[in-house]
């Protein structure tokens, strides 16, 4: 048979169990060995938490973590936003709800640059205001603007959840070797004992041209801070393994595969790259698709929109506020309002989202 | 005060395209009062110069269209003597004597997250030779002349239902022009003579009439069909000439009597030098020969045509020329090519409305000031382009993918060059089924498969992963989806039954002569 049926993921801590625990979750048990290879080498300087975003729902959902179990090991804590401090040292927050609510098809921002509101817009951003009040109800109530939410967790809970789900061998390397050729990994030297499989998941790689080379596929491990801050860390070994399941080879590894992953690869990480120099305010030579988002933005508050986006629209219109790009005017759709009958609507919405945090925070400290 | 908007949209073309743009900017732009007014939409058209009269089956995504404008699709289906498409069948195109169907909706239900076709092809391998369509639930409606609308209490098989229709594009014109005009925009009879471009900047600053009238506008919508009267006459923004890859240039259209109940398909038959469209309607039966004049004459097109009618021609052919391909640029200075003048690939998955809707839309999300921002004039034509060359793709996959060799026509498009985007395309399905959908691809993985499939392009293996299920599990599953779509399938009422319970058309329309 074709079938692969060993498959060793290399790496430590969240990445490497991560890795695990899906291929455990969607590989019939009888049928496939997984080893993990569980290194020495650190991956980052542990804050002791890991930030995962909503899109860590279908993950868990895939793993069968509830969330209860989740809340209980990891002490997870809901989140609205993802809030990153850069090199500079300013911190800003990316929500996971959009600004306002649209209007017959207008997406707020233009209703609101037109208004000429005093308000800022962060302020209509009702993650963000539940965020800074440090609230937080699962649903927005109806009529409110929408959002979601993903968690912060214990590290090490969550990886004792990712352990016992990933439930496989695991051998610790106090010395490890790969012996590469043309056809990735010939064999491994863990410990001195020669070992081979035939898939190896690499999750500790933070930098490399080719992600899958035949038998070897590399994953990029959260190595810096601003992958942690973003859920990247766990985002990019969700997306590997979403993608390497979409492909799954056989031993064949048929190179059209290969490359496509590669191809899919590359545009995830053109896009990750490019919230994260907007985040470090780095924005020279960055990509072509950048170049048009804020030049798109800095013209009328529009954000384009990408094959295989990652972020939504309102984290761009936070991250581009945030470095001090903003819109130089709006859709002209708004005007299908008044401006006096858009000031008034927004200033409703204004009052509804301030009562709103006020009265949630009242029920929170047992005020009426 | 004069803040710099686009006041006054002057759309020339009364054809699907002139009046979709017409109904969409007139209901969803502000109206023109007050220093923001903007949005006073007037159309030009010519009776003398009249529309193509084609262009009759539809792509689901219409329905967003109708919902976004408010107009109901009961009334619509009403007044335009419209039909259900469930999709499309093509016959001979494989090889002579084959035949298989395009459905829009899906193939059964992805099972472990893993998509269907892998679980079929499973099978097939180990001998089961059941077709892929026995799992679309549109195929097998299809086949028994059934239709209905699905509701969410209709459960997960009949949500699986996809649809779009046939309707007439003559009666579709007047239904949105009617609408265009309650929502105020100003139509004007009148040939175009003469497009004045400012001296400064090559910008369009009006049109002259031939009755000496002329229309200033700040926004210019060229919808004049295939010649682009602004777009390319007036500012010559070139042609991009896919014929290479789809050869067909000429076409030969009649409508027909109805005789039967209307089908709730579109067919599509492979002849000698092209293929042959018949679109049933309410009243009529819609027929056209799209071919390629390099191997075939007009007369001989035309004889092919009225000899593969079902019943009396309504009407003399109507010959129509074109090259297939794309403007260069759809938004050049202040005119936006929508419609055939923007391109057209021609018309065998019926794109053709769903670019137009798709250009108006992208519009509207872009729409511009009068200085006509390149920031948002490119990102149009970005965002277009990608769009054409998905649907261009798709298209070039019937053809390269037959196996006929039986004329001079067949033998140049199964031996053509094709594009790499689309040969990494088929390289990946044929791989093992593979698909990754863009997010601006208008075809999902049903479309794909259910050509490649069906033109025998089977995937040579299927996704690995499919084996974590017993085969017997996998047999039992696809039974029971077999099952539950042939059990939906007999609950649900006829196509026509369903027409005459929810929106018959009250008068038959019999006018014949401009009614192609
Ligand atoms: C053979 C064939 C079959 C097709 N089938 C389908 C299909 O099934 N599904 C689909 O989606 N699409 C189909 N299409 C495409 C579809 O027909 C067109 O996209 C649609 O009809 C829009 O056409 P239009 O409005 O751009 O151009 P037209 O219908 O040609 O309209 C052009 C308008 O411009 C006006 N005009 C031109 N010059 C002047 C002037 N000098 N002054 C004033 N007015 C002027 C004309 O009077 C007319 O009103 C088909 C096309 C062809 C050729």
């Amino acid at each position: 048979m074709n079938q692969l049926r060993r498959i060793m993921v290399i790496g430590n801590s969240i990445e490497a169990w991560l890795s695990a625990a899906y291929l455990r979750a969607r590989l019939p048990r009888n049928d496939y060995q997984i080893i993990v290879i569980e290194t020495a080498e650190n991956s980052m300087a542990s804050s002791h938490t890991i930030f995962a975003r909503p899109s860590s729902k279908n993950l868990h959902h895939i793993l069968d973590i509830s969330e209860a179990n989740l809340s209980r090991v990891t002490h997870a804590k809901p989140a609205l936003c993802a809030t990153i401090t850069n090199s500079k040292g300013a911190i800003i927050e990316l929500p996971f709800g959009q600004y306002g609510v649209d209007r017959e098809g207008t997406e707020f921002q233009h209703i609101w640059k037109f208004s000429g509101s005093q308000q800022p817009l962060a302020e209509f951003n009702l993650a963000l205001m539940m965020h800074k009040a440090g609230l937080f109800i699962n649903n927005a109530p109806k009529g409110a603007p929408t959002y979601d939410y993903g968690y912060i967790l214990d590290e090490q809970g969550y990886e004792n959840i990712l352990k016992s789900k990933a439930s496989t061998q695991h051998i610790i390397a106090n010395s490890l070797k790969l012996n590469c050729g043309n056809k990735g990994i010939e064999e491994i030297n863990c410990n001195g004992e020669s070992l081979s499989a035939d898939l190896y998941i690499d999750v500790r790689s933070n930098d490399f041209d080719m992600a899958w080379n035949h038998n070897h596929l590399k994953i990029m491990g959260g190595f810096d801070m601003l992958d942690h801050q973003s859920g990247m860390r766990l985002y990019r070994i969700q997306m590997a393994m979403e993608r390497l399941f979409k492909l799954w080879p056989d031993r064949e590894f048929a190179a059209i595969e290969i490359a496509e992953y590669n191809r899919l690869e590359k545009a995830q990480s053109v896009h990750i790259n490019d919230m994260n120099r907007l985040l470090q305010h780095n924005i020279q030579g960055c990509s072509d698709a950048l170049k048009r988002k804020i030049r798109l933005f800095e013209s009328r508050g529009r954000i384009a929109i990408e094959d295989f986006e990652i972020y939504s629209k309102a984290e761009w219109i936070a991250a581009l506020k945030a470095i001090g790009i903003s819109a130089q005017n709006y859709d002209r759709l708004a005007h299908r309002i008044s401006a006096e009958a858009a000031l008034q609507w927004i200033d409703q919405l204004h009052t509804a989202i301030a009562n709103l945090v006020q009265q949630l925070s009242n029920k929170n400290t047992g005020k009426q | 005060m004069d803040n710099g908007q686009v006041k006054n949209i002057v759309i020339v073309g009364g054809g699907t395209a002139g009046w979709m743009s017409a109904a969409a900017l007139s209901k969803l732009m502000p109206k023109g009062q007050g220093p923001e007014g903007q949005g006073n939409v007037t159309l030009v058209e010519s009776k003398e110069i009249g529309t193509v009269g084609v262009g009759e089956a539809t792509i689901p995504q219409i329905a967003t269209f109708n919902e976004r404008l408010g107009i109901k699709e009961d009334d619509f289906i009403r007044e335009t003597q419209a039909t259900f498409k469930l999709g499309i069948e093509f016959v001979d195109w494989a090889k002579k004597g084959d035949r298989y169907f395009h459905p829009f909706g899906t193939h059964g239900f992805d099972l472990e997250g893993i998509e269907f076709h892998h679980y079929w092809n499973k099978l097939r391998e180990q001998g089961d030779d059941r077709s892929i369509e026995d799992y679309s639930i549109n195929a097998v409606a299809a086949y028994n002349d059934k239709f209905i609308r699905p509701q969410s209490e209709h459960g997960p098989i009949i949500n699986k239902l996809g649809y779009a229709f046939h309707f007439d594009a003559i009666l579709y014109a007047k239904f949105l022009r009617k609408f265009s005009e309650g929502h105020g925009a100003k139509r004007i009879e009148g040939k175009v003579e003469k497009v004045n471009l400012h001296s400064d900047n090559g910008f369009i600053e009006s049109i002259a009439l031939a009755d000496g009238q002329v229309i200033e506008g700040d926004l210019f919508i060229d919808c004049t069909g295939f010649r682009g009267l602004l777009i390319e006459e007036a500012l010559q923004t070139g042609y991009m000439d896919w014929s290479a890859y789809l050869p067909v240039d000429s076409a030969v259209a009649v409508p027909c009597e109805k005789i039967e109940e209307p089908i709730p398909y579109t067919r599509s038959t492979a002849c000698e030098a092209g293929w042959q469209w018949r679109i049933p309607l309410q009243h009529r039966t819609g027929n056209g020969y799209v071919y390629c004049s390099q191997y075939q004459s007009k007369e001989a097109a035309e004889k092919t045509l009225l000899s593969n009618l079902d019943s009396k021609a309504l009407a003399s052919p109507k010959h129509l020329r074109f090259k297939t391909g794309r403007r260069k640029k759809f938004w050049s200075k202040n005119c936006v090519a929508i419609g055939l003048s923007a391109g057209f690939m021609e018309p065998l998955e019926s794109t053709s409305i769903h670019l137009i809707q798709s250009g108006i839309s992208k519009l509207i999300a872009l729409f511009p000031d009068k200085s006509m921002n390149p920031v948002e004039r490119d990102e149009y034509n970005r965002l277009l382009d990608v769009g054409y060359a998905h649907i261009r793709d798709f298209l070039i996959l019937h053809y390269t993918l037959t196996e006929r060799d039986d004329s001079a026509f067949w033998n140049y498009v199964r031996t053509m060059q094709i594009p790499d985007s689309l040969k990494r395309k088929m390289a990946l399905i044929e791989s093992r089924g593979r698909f990754f959908k863009y997010d601006d691809e208008l075809f999902n993985v049903t479309s794909w498969m259910a050509v490649a499939i069906g033109q025998g392009y089977t995937p040579r293996g299927y996704n690995p992963m499919v084996d974590g299920l017993s085969e017997e599990n996998i047999t039992q599953s696809l039974s029971n989806i077999r099952t539950a779509i042939n059990k939906a399938v007999k609950a649900m009422p006829s196509q026509q039954a369903f027409i005459d319970r929810f929106c018959r058309a009250q008068d038959v329309y019999t006018a014949v002569g401009e009614n192609i």
